[in-house]
């Protein structure tokens, strides 16, 4: 940059004063306000969409999991079909009667005579063989059979008690079962912890009585059908919100939130969440319900009147509660919903508007004031929500839409009252 | 107004609040129409650049970020692209017409020493406005803003090689108008 530039450069940065700042305010006030009455619909308009997509994805989320969850274990219940339908002495022994008395052998894998004589070991070898017997039967068709292998596996030998022990994972061996007919229960036993259950075959031409053990090689644990104990419960929820009763100037109440609940006991469930909220003020008065912003201090008796209020309100809101659920047709259920809510306000600016009015009426061409003020952040507690929901539950996941009414106890005045609505997914654990 | 006020307005106006944009407004009204009045043929056309850039300035306002240290300044230079960006944006047509005959002849003029010196605000931008919009926001842009030629080039839409072929001859006309001011007592 030569000389030239630089005189160039050091005039035209000089900061000048100008004309007409108020008429490009009136300008710009006026666009700017054009523009929020048009944006504001749109953009409510937008956060519904964006609330309502995101419980959509959430939804299919939800089910492409529980599918894909679904095609997984139906897989594997068809190669364990196929290893079942490998032993077609299975199917054709469908007939066979179940043994109806029972020996045991008189020293086996450490078992003594005297263990073995017991009556009462007799009796539960029968029940365990007629349980195991019923339980191949119905193996054929589906792999998940429970039965009570305490009494099998009270005279099993001290191998397969230890592999029980040891509660792996995997298919640990077979036990063979004679009979006094020609036949002879095959009974494949689970670790207890996993299953607790016995695949039975049978099979033909097995002498004399006699209780044999064979080793497998390990194999894919099945879990069972049987519903699963799942207390914990977390998800995401949106909310929207109105003041109640409904007051001028306080807009409807957005937000998002994270919950989780426990089960303590059957319907019970001690619930905590967490929600952010917001809201907007734009009134000519302080709401009565939403009374957290101060009137504008004094500012003396000529000052022009107050006209307007705007603010771009946050609350945060800390529950924790009691949700008592009871159940209804099919996979729906209904929820009554108790909790403590602590808010927190934190701190926000308030715009107060004085509008100048002209002496002696007519239109004004004169500038308004404005005061911008910080309100302090606080916290307001004893706010107790007491609401109603209908869930639909799936094994994994538990979708709901609830109700809650919002009151403050205890409060010099009235604050937050509002009537909240909100949809939730939780998953299940 | 210090940093600490400073960050509260533009506080206030992330949450469109009327009371810190009219503040703002205040604030940076004469700094926007001085970078408005370079680019602009005349005082009206530079209003309507700067209330513009409020517009804009005030609607995207969440896209400022702030960073450590001088936020004030920080903020001006970021407005001060709106500014320049809606200028372009107005007069972007004008720009890509080449100027007549007249203003294509250039020769060497040699100003005055001391002359510059002498030149007021106002003088210097009257003589910025007497040149082609192509030559004058060139010139704009490479002297008073501090844009490169590459940068200049990208924002225009033109080669670089105009970009300098412009500058030079803003630079001549604008000694060519200086002399011609001189004879005719405009400036002394």
């Amino acid at each position: 940059m030569n000389q030239f530039d630089d005189v160039f450069n050091k005039k035209l940065n000089e900061e000048q004063s100008f004309d007409g700042r108020k008429q490009s305010w009136f300008k710009v006030n006026k666009n700017l306000h054009a523009y929020e009455l048009g944006s504001g619909v749109s953009q409510t308009a937008l956060t519904l969409w964006k609330v309502l997509g995101l419980v959509a994805m959430l939804s299919v989320i939800a089910l492409v999991w529980d599918r894909q969850h679904i095609i997984q274990e139906n897989k594997l219940l068809k190669s364990v079909n196929r290893q079942l339908e490998t032993t077609p002495k299975l199917r054709e022994s469908a007939s066979f009667e179940p043994p109806t008395t029972q020996q045991l052998p008189l020293d086996y894998a450490g078992y003594s005579q005297q263990q073995v004589e017991k009556k009462g070991a007799e009796n539960q070898l029968l029940r365990g063989g007629r349980y195991a017997y019923q339980t191949a039967l119905s193996a054929h068709s589906r792999m998940y059979s429970v039965v009570d292998s305490n009494t099998v596996s009270a005279v099993l030998p001290h191998s397969i008690k230890a592999a029980q022990e040891s509660k792996e994972p995997v298919l640990s061996s077979v036990q063979v079962l004679a009979t006094a007919h020609d036949s002879a229960l095959v009974v494949m036993e689970l670790p207890l912890l996993h299953l607790d259950s016995v695949v039975t075959s049978v099979v033909d031409k097995l002498d004399a009585t006699t209780l044999t053990t064979i080793d497998l090689a390990p194999v894919s644990v099945v879990k069972p059908v049987r519903p699963v104990d799942k207390p914990w419960r977390v998800g995401v929820r949106a909310i929207v919100g109105f003041a109640l009763p409904k007051e001028r100037g306080v807009s409807a109440i957005f937000g998002q939130g994270m919950g989780v609940s426990y089960r303590v006991i059957k319907n019970l469930s001690l619930i905590a969440a967490v929600d952010f909220l917001k809201f907007d003020l734009n009134t000519d008065s302080i709401p009565r319900h939403f009374a957290d912003v101060a009137p504008p201090p004094p500012l003396g008796p000529n000052y022009p009147p107050l006209k307007n209020i705007a603010s771009n309100r946050v609350l945060n809101q800390y529950s924790l509660g009691l949700s008592y659920t009871l159940p209804l047709a099919r996979q729906w259920s209904t929820s009554i919903n108790l909790s403590h809510n602590w808010s927190y306000l934190p701190s926000r600016l308030v715009s107060y508007r004085f509008e100048k009015n002209p002496p002696h009426g007519g239109p004004s061409h004169q500038e308004d004031e404005y005061l911008t003020l910080p309100t302090p952040k606080h916290w307001v507690s004893n706010i107790w929500k007491m609401g109603i929901g209908l869930h639909f539950e799936t094994p994994a996941w538990a979708f709901g839409v609830l109700g809650d009414y919002s009151k403050s106890i205890k409060q010099n005045k009235p604050t937050l009252e509002a009537v909240y609505g909100r949809v939730e997914a939780m998953y299940k654990f | 107004m210090t940093e600490k006020e400073f960050v509260i307005v533009l506080r206030g106006c992330k949450d469109q609040q009327r009371a810190s944009q009219y503040r703002l407004h205040g604030l940076l009204y004469n700094y926007a129409m001085n970078v408005a009045r370079r680019y602009a043929t005349n005082t009206e056309a530079a209003e309507e650049v700067a209330n513009d850039a409020f517009f804009k300035l005030f609607t995207k306002i969440d896209q400022f970020v702030s960073r450590e240290g001088d936020v004030q300044a920080a903020f001006r230079g970021w407005f001060r692209r709106i500014i320049i960006n809606t200028a372009i944006d107005r007069c972007r047509s004008s720009l890509n017409t080449p100027p007549t005959d007249e203003w294509l002849e250039t020769h060497d003029v040699v100003v005055e020493d001391g002359l510059l010196e002498r030149l007021t605000f106002a003088q210097v931008l009257q003589l910025l406005e007497r040149l082609p919009p192509a030559y004058r926001t060139v010139f704009g842009l490479f002297v008073a803003d501090g844009y490169s030629h590459e940068e200049i080039a990208e924002l225009l839409h033109i080669s670089i090689g105009t970009s300098k072929s412009n500058l030079s001859r803003a630079r001549q006309h604008l000694k060519k108008l200086l002399s011609n001011e001189i004879s005719l007592n405009q400036f002394v």
